[in-house]
Order: C-alpha cells, then structure tokens, then sequence
C-alpha cells in the first residue's frame, strides 16, 4: 500500500483485530447470547475498489454509518450483508417484519447494533491510542454496497487511499453473521492514530 | 463486445456492442453520452460538483462535474460521435444517509451534483433527454450501445428503462 510501511499494515490489522473483538463481546451482552468470531481479515484496500471487497458493488446491505469525531476524524461504517441482517433483526427485534428498507422496527435493530458495534470499536481504537474519539450517532442506510460506500467516500472531498476494510463472521446463538467493518480515517487522521502507537516516521 | 465498467472518478467510451456500467451509483452520478446514428459514446462516473474543491492538485477529470461534462465531450466528439446527434441521459445524485441532531453534517453532496450537471449540459449546449436522479437509493445506471437501451437498476425492484 502507498506510503505506508509493513509494519504499520500490520499494526492497523492487530488493532482493526482487537477493536472487533471487543465488538463482539459488546454483542454478546446486547444478545444475552454467546457471541463467537472468527479471526478478524483485515484489508487495506483503495475506495475505488472498496465494491470488491464488498462482494461486489451491488451487494445488497445495510449499513450503519457514524462519523468519528475527537482527535483523529474519520468515518465508521458497518455492512452486514441483508441475509445476516434479517439475521440481527430476529435476534434483536423478535417478531419484527424483516424487511429493514421499510419497517422501523428493523431498522432501530440495525441501528442499535450499529451504535453498540462502532461505539466498541472506537472505544477500544481510543484505549489504545489515548486518543479521545467518539462517535456520532448511527445513521442507517438499506442499499447497494457500493451507493452506500462510495456516498461517504465522496463526502470527505477526496479519494481516500488508505480504507481499513475488517470483514469478520460472528457466530451468535449458533446463527452465523458475516460483517464488514470499514473506518475510513480523514486525511491526516491515519498519521495521527499510527503516531499514538508508536509506529508513525 | 464488451461489458465496460466505469468506476468512480473514471471515464469510458465504448464502441457499438459494447456496454457502459456505472455499478452502486450513490450520491456519485453516471453521465452518458451516446450518438444515436453511429451508436459511438461515453460515460463518466461523477463523484463531485466542483473541482475548486480539489485537494489534489491533479485529479482525474472525470472526479467533478465541471471537468467531468467537457472532458467526456471531448472524448466522445475525438471518438466519432456527432454533437447533433447526441443522446444525453444521466442518473445518481441520491442522498444515501439521513442525519438526525444538531451534529448532523452537511451530505448535500447528491443533489449539488444533479446542480452542477445540469449547469454544466447548458454550458456545453447539451439537451438532456432522460434523467433519474435524485432519491435516497442507490442506482446502476447501464448503457447497452447496440440497442441504445439505457437501463437503470435499484434494490427491491425490476430493472427499468430510462
């Protein structure tokens, strides 16, 4: 990847790594169930192609998106796929119509798990970088992955080039959820967070 | 024959068999440009109103509306296309997220494009002959160059022809 050393790949994967894990126990007591993960993949990939890693631009998702406010900005955003989605909806919201591009029911579901998901995350991002970061609250869209994406990559003015795709399988009460977690930091935000753990140069 | 994807930022031209594919347009729009005799043409993925906004200071052409429209121009008129004859339609510029609270940021993005498009067709003295813009769903806008069919496609419903 452009600009970046190995060893700050590697740094943004382990963090990306924790900050899901510590996702998934938030899940765990939302649910009341036992929440599993399997090893956190994370990618660095480029917004143009962030469809891709996606499985494809025309995946159809829900996503939460919350804006990353505090000492390095960026954006969060959460994909599930709308097979795992219906999925969260049963666990959450039982009895719910799944049908989250139309039933507020379905979509608070997706918003909370969203809030409790990025909120995790970043918490776990500020411990280990004693940066303060805090997320806005979750906006919720029901869309191509691409339209959902590319939105907020256009949003910040620029294509950016370092886009932390981590794409994790949670196994909750024996029903298995694939997610994708994007952070899309700011220009100048990746520096900051690399400094704060000690790999920037 | 080819299935040509033009991705964000990008602009592509395609001969007759060819097909132009902006997949999962957002707040991004698809332009096409197709002539209608010669069935030549082009189309850019717009991802921004106005390159004043550039912080690169070399961005691709086709990343704003007001170098995307002359830019692909250009392009098609080089190709062979006949500006008389040309078929105009563009499709995107929906707002995908709604905010809620006094922190809810600016994402006006979608409908400033559709403005700075539009602007941009008069100024070039292009007619537009179909749009579907606007919204807050995503579209892929596809351009078949053979039968100048122009397809517009969105979650939960059949395709649909513009």
């Amino acid at each position: 990847m452009k600009n970046l050393t190995d060893m700050q790949v590697d740094t943004i994967r382990e963090v990306s790594n924790i900050g899901m894990g510590n996702a998934a126990t938030a899940l765990s007591q939302l649910t009341n169930q036992a929440v599993h993960i399997t090893v956190p993949q994370a990618m660095i990939v480029e917004a143009t192609s962030v469809g891709g890693a996606l499985g494809g631009e025309q995946q159809e998702v829900a996503a939460s998106y919350v804006q990353v406010v505090g000492q390095a900005r960026g954006h969060l955003v959460l994909v599930f796929p709308l097979e795992g989605a219906h999925k969260i909806i049963e666990l959450i919201a039982p009895g719910a119509n799944l049908d989250p591009q139309n039933d507020e029911m379905a979509r608070s579901a997706i918003q909370e798990i969203g809030n409790i998901l990025s909120s995790s995350f970043l918490r776990s991002l500020a411990d280990m970088t004693q940066l303060n970061l805090l997320p806005t609250v979750p906006a919720i869209a029901v869309d191509f992955a691409g339209s959902i994406v590319t939105s907020v990559v256009a949003n910040m003015y620029e294509i950016t080039e370092h886009l932390v795709v981590v794409h994790t399988d949670f196994d909750i009460a024996g029903k298995r959820v694939g997610g994708y977690c994007i952070f899309i930091p700011e220009p100048g935000a990746l520096r900051t967070i690399l400094n704060s753990l000690g790999v920037g140069g | 024959m080819a299935l040509i994807r033009v991705g964000m930022a990008e602009i592509k031209l395609g001969t007759p068999g060819d097909t132009l594919q902006a997949l999962g347009l957002g707040s991004c729009i698809g332009l096409a440009l197709v002539d209608r005799v010669s069935h030549v043409g082009g189309m850019a993925h717009i991802m921004l109103p106005d390159s004043t906004l550039a912080r690169n200071s070399n961005p691709l052409p086709g990343k704003f509306a007001d170098t995307a429209v002359p830019s692909l121009l250009d392009e098609v008129l080089a190709a062979g296309a006949v500006r008389t004859r040309l078929v105009v339609k563009m499709a995107g510029g929906a707002e995908m997220f709604r905010f809620a609270g006094k922190d809810a940021p600016k994402l006006a993005i979608g409908s400033r494009n559709i403005e700075h498009v539009h602007e941009q067709l008069n100024q070039n003295n292009l007619k537009l002959s179909a749009e579907d813009v606007g919204g807050s769903h995503g579209r892929t806008f596809e351009v078949e160059l053979n039968e100048l069919r122009f397809v517009i496609k969105v979650v939960g419903k059949p395709p649909s022809g513009l």
